[in-house]
């Protein structure tokens, strides 16, 4: 006999006191039957009924990220002096985006020769977009934050205020709809004082003839804020 | 306060734990040979937590958004963190393995048992952490084995005990039932939290992966949902002892813990199951519910039963003024710590004024002061010594004269395992060991 046989002989051992008597070895039995059968059952579960979405379950969610869109508009008019800058300023704050986020900014200027006199050239206008402390895509290709127009046409400018959105649906990975709403959710993008320069420059018909010249103009200059509220659906995986 | 929070004050409040019981259970000389073991396994438990708890921190401040080891995402200190957090814990693995072979009842009752138990139980820590360093995470780790053994054990302790009480009307014999349930709920109550998910098939319990990528394989997440699964059915058991035990008028107040656990189980699977179909991802209701249960059972629930094991069973025993408020000192950090935690996880779903929950801290701290005394005089005083009991079962606790240097030996053990954990973690960071699998 072994060695630790002995041992364990030498007086009542563990396994003879757990079984001394009927009651205990039926509890005991009872036990080991409840573990047994609770492996087994697992094992029919985990790698039969189961066994799709238990394999599937390495899968990374692939979510639909929708947006619900809505505009903030603004308008600003005023008579701008020849040879002068003007700044326009539009502050946004967290109560006005009430809860919603703020996509990207559209800036309208728009104005036309007033002077009146007969052939009178548009004057020279140009409007730049500060560079603030406003969170924003500054860098993003697609920004235009600088236009000028000499021709009474209008001028466009673009700032990508949240990185990616572009108002269409988006289809993101994403361990839980959480982490994938994390990235749409940041009251923070777009908050703050916006500044737009603008200058005029008149310009006079070149005539023989004496005329009166104009030296001033009106600008106008509309806000245009696309602001969303973004929900997801999952919608398969990758 | 987030998981990443948690696990912070988990890791500060374990490792105060941790030494104010190395330094009791060094101080007493009065327990048993076996509690004194106990003692010191407790103690390296708190210790080991308390590594797992800081390295889990740590990685949540060293990564943005999730680790992915597959994609080569995680950084070598991510890594280098990841296998502190395998290497420590396997010093719970071990306490635990080397708690139920010595407490509350000595599997091993002779020096050479002893011995040789001792030995395959520190081998098998080396093996795993062999195994790991060289596969990762594979089946040759034998992953969720630390349930089976002392399941086993204490399911079996529990059963005798609550049947002896039962059937032979040994009125004390529940309190080593007692002692090995609340060992057992140590360990297994966030299973037990799980229970409905396998019984009704439920994603949550069934694409649970402790890896949270495709870095472990099919077999190796089975093997850790299959000891998850007799530890369900352990507690499936327990449940129609103590049901069965209620209708005889012998329901005990740690049954009524454990049945608390199997209630919030239940309660959860209502929340838990609308899991979507696709993988085990939670939206914000289910995380914080299993903040609310799961987080909090592991790092809060554990230290709070472990000390009440350690006071309420005199594993450490305060022998002078000067011991008794030490271990005060300790019981009152973890109610306090303990509070402190559940009233920011409440302050993280309703926002309230930091100043309020920390008056409403303080109005706890000042009612509490007096009355707190009374619970721990009661608690470190009023037991029967459980070798008592197990005289009157006639399986009294052998004598057994540990050598004199045993607890410099068992505690050297522990800190050169750290040593060496550091160290392999310290290759794995360096030689990207857990990126590609």
């Amino acid at each position: 006999m072994v060695w630790w046989v002995v041992d364990l002989t030498e007086e009542q051992t563990y396994l003879s006191f757990m079984t001394q008597d009927s009651e205990s070895k039926k509890a005991l039995s009872l036990m080991v039957s409840c573990m047994v059968l609770a492996v087994m059952y697992h094992a029919f579960i985990f790698w039969n009924v189961k066994a799709d979405e238990v394999m599937a379950r390495n899968e990374e969610p692939v979510w639909d990220v929708m947006f619900e869109l809505s505009n903030q508009s603004a308008t600003d008019s005023r008579l701008i002096q020849d040879g002068s800058t003007e700044q326009f300023v539009f502050q946004m704050d967290e109560e006005s985006s009430s809860n919603r986020m703020v996509g990207y900014l559209n800036i309208l200027l728009e104005y036309q020769e007033t002077s009146g006199n007969f052939n009178d050239p548009c004057d020279v206008v140009s409007a730049e977009i500060k560079h603030s402390e406003i969170m924003a895509d500054w860098n993003n290709q697609s920004n235009v934050l600088s236009g000028t127009s000499d021709d009474c046409s209008a001028i466009n400018l673009y700032l990508q205020i949240y990185p990616d959105f572009d108002g269409a649906t988006k289809n993101q990975p994403g361990s839980t709809s959480d982490e994938v709403m994390a990235k749409w959710e940041s009251s923070e993008y777009g908050i703050g004082e916006y500044l737009l320069s603008v200058e005029l420059n008149t310009q006079e018909f070149a005539s023989t003839i004496p005329t009166q010249g104009d030296d001033d103009e009106e600008i106008t200059i509309t806000w245009s804020f696309v602001m969303f509220s973004p929900s997801v659906v999952e919608s398969g995986s990758s | 306060m987030t998981e990443s929070g948690l696990d912070a004050v988990g890791s500060i409040l374990n490792l105060t734990l941790g030494l104010l019981t190395l330094y009791l259970v060094r101080k007493n000389q009065s327990v048993r040979w076996n509690e004194k073991i106990a003692g010191l396994a407790f103690a390296w438990m708190f210790i080991g937590k308390s590594i797992v708890n800081m390295s889990t921190y740590l990685i949540d401040s060293n990564s943005s958004g999730d680790i992915d080891f597959e994609n080569v995402v995680a950084t070598s200190t991510v890594q280098f963190l990841q296998g502190m957090v395998m290497y420590s814990d396997e010093i719970f693995t071990t306490t635990i393995f080397i708690l139920c072979l010595f407490y509350p009842i000595p599997l091993l009752r002779t020096e050479r048992q002893i011995k040789i138990g001792l030995t395959l139980v520190f081998s098998f820590l080396i093996y795993r952490a062999i195994v790991f360093t060289a596969f990762g995470p594979n089946i040759l780790f034998i992953p969720g084995a630390i349930y089976f053994l002392p399941g086993l054990v204490w399911g079996a302790n529990y059963m005798r005990f609550r049947q002896l009480e039962v059937t032979q009307n040994i009125q004390d014999a529940k309190h080593i039932a007692d002692v090995s349930l609340i060992c057992l709920i140590l360990l297994m109550g966030g299973i037990w939290l799980y229970w409905p998910g396998m019984l009704f098939q439920a994603n949550y319990f069934y694409t649970i992966d402790i890896w949270g990528g495709a870095l472990s394989s099919d077999i190796y997440d089975y093997s850790w949902q299959a000891f998850y699964a007799a530890s369900v059915g352990l507690g499936i058991c327990i449940l129609f002892m103590e049901i069965y035990c209620a209708t005889k008028r012998r329901s005990s107040p740690i049954g009524i813990v454990f049945l608390s656990y199997f209630i919030i189980g239940f309660a959860g699977y209502f929340i838990l199951s609308k899991t979507a179909t696709t993988g085990s991802s939670f939206d914000q209701l289910q995380v914080t519910w299993d903040m609310f249960t799961f987080s909090v059972h592991y790092d809060i629930m554990r230290p709070v039963i472990a000390m009440f094991i350690l006071l309420n069973y005199g594993l450490v025993k305060a022998e002078n003024p000067s011991d008794f408020r030490i271990a005060k000192t300790g019981t009152i950090v973890l109610v306090v710590v303990s509070t402190s935690v559940l009233l920011e996880l409440v302050q993280y779903v309703m926002p309230f004024s930091e100043i309020i929950s920390a008056a409403i801290l303080g109005i706890i701290i000042a009612v509490g002061v007096g009355w707190e005394e009374k619970v721990f005089n009661n608690l470190i005083t009023e037991f029967r010594p459980l070798n008592d009991i197990l005289d009157e079962v006639h399986f009294a606790t052998p004598e057994v004269q540990l050598d004199e240097s045993f607890s410099k030996k068992f505690n050297l053990t522990f800190l050169t395992y750290i040593g060496i954990s550091l160290l392999l973690a310290f290759v794995i960071g360096v030689t990207d060991g857990l990126v590609g699998g």
